[in-house]
């Protein structure tokens, strides 16, 4: 796994977060749909009801990574008419 | 020319183009966001809290437009132009906010991201493709 490279005066985002939060697609839409995932470190380190409660939480447990902060969709939003 | 590829996401075995996309808050940090790139859409449309995570706090300072949707009814959205981040390739851009954003996913409309890259759905691969023009 390739290591973010941290910066000293902002964080840094991993795409590895965003691979995690397709390779888990199924799981966050079971058990999230509505709601929003901050993934940071290729784990849920935030889950709340608003975004910034999600990232807040993101980035006291990670303060060096900027999540991938994700609007989980209902099952029903993946047959959609746009 | 540069090219990003994004794997379309999967649930259950419906596939969609969601992708992350790079958005760059009022204080000057940049968010990792989520959006469905919706070709049919000729404006982005997020939701209000993605406007709140970019420090928008009050979200009707934005250009004020109406927006029709699937059943001919309109939701009011309020534009704002937003620093954005497409793999490597940065564009100021032109997105909008609103409170009724029924759908679970933020929209990725063609206004200024259509017109800055050539964009491949490939159903089969199940991979969405930017190029820059």
């Amino acid at each position: 796994m390739n290591t973010p490279i941290l910066s000293p005066t902002q964080p840094i985002h991993d795409p590895h977060d965003d691979q995690w939060i397709r390779e888990h697609m199924e799981e966050l839409v079971d058990n999230y749909a509505g709601k929003y995932v901050a993934v940071a470190n290729q784990e849920i380190a935030g889950a709340d009801a608003r975004a910034v409660n999600a990232e807040r939480a993101a980035k006291e447990k990670y303060p060096q990574i900027a999540p991938s902060i994700f609007r989980v969709p209902r099952p029903d939003d993946f047959v959609c008419a746009l | 020319m540069r090219t990003v590829t994004f794997p379309y996401s999967l649930y259950r075995g419906n596939i969609g183009p969601i992708i992350p996309l790079q958005a760059r808050g009022e204080d000057g940090e940049w968010k990792t966001i989520w959006a469905y790139v919706d070709s049919g859409a000729f404006f982005s449309i997020f939701s209000n809290d993605e406007a709140a995570l970019l420090g928008i706090t009050d979200p009707t300072k934005g250009t004020h437009t109406h927006v029709v949707v699937g059943d001919g009814g309109k939701i009011p959205v309020y534009v704002f132009q937003v620093s954005t981040r497409i793999g490597e390739v940065e564009l100021s851009a032109h997105i909008g906010f609103s409170p009724h954003l029924g759908v679970g996913f933020n929209l990725l409309g063609r206004q200024d991201i259509f017109s800055r890259f050539r964009v491949c759905f490939d159903d089969t691969a199940k991979e969405i493709t930017f190029t820059e023009k």
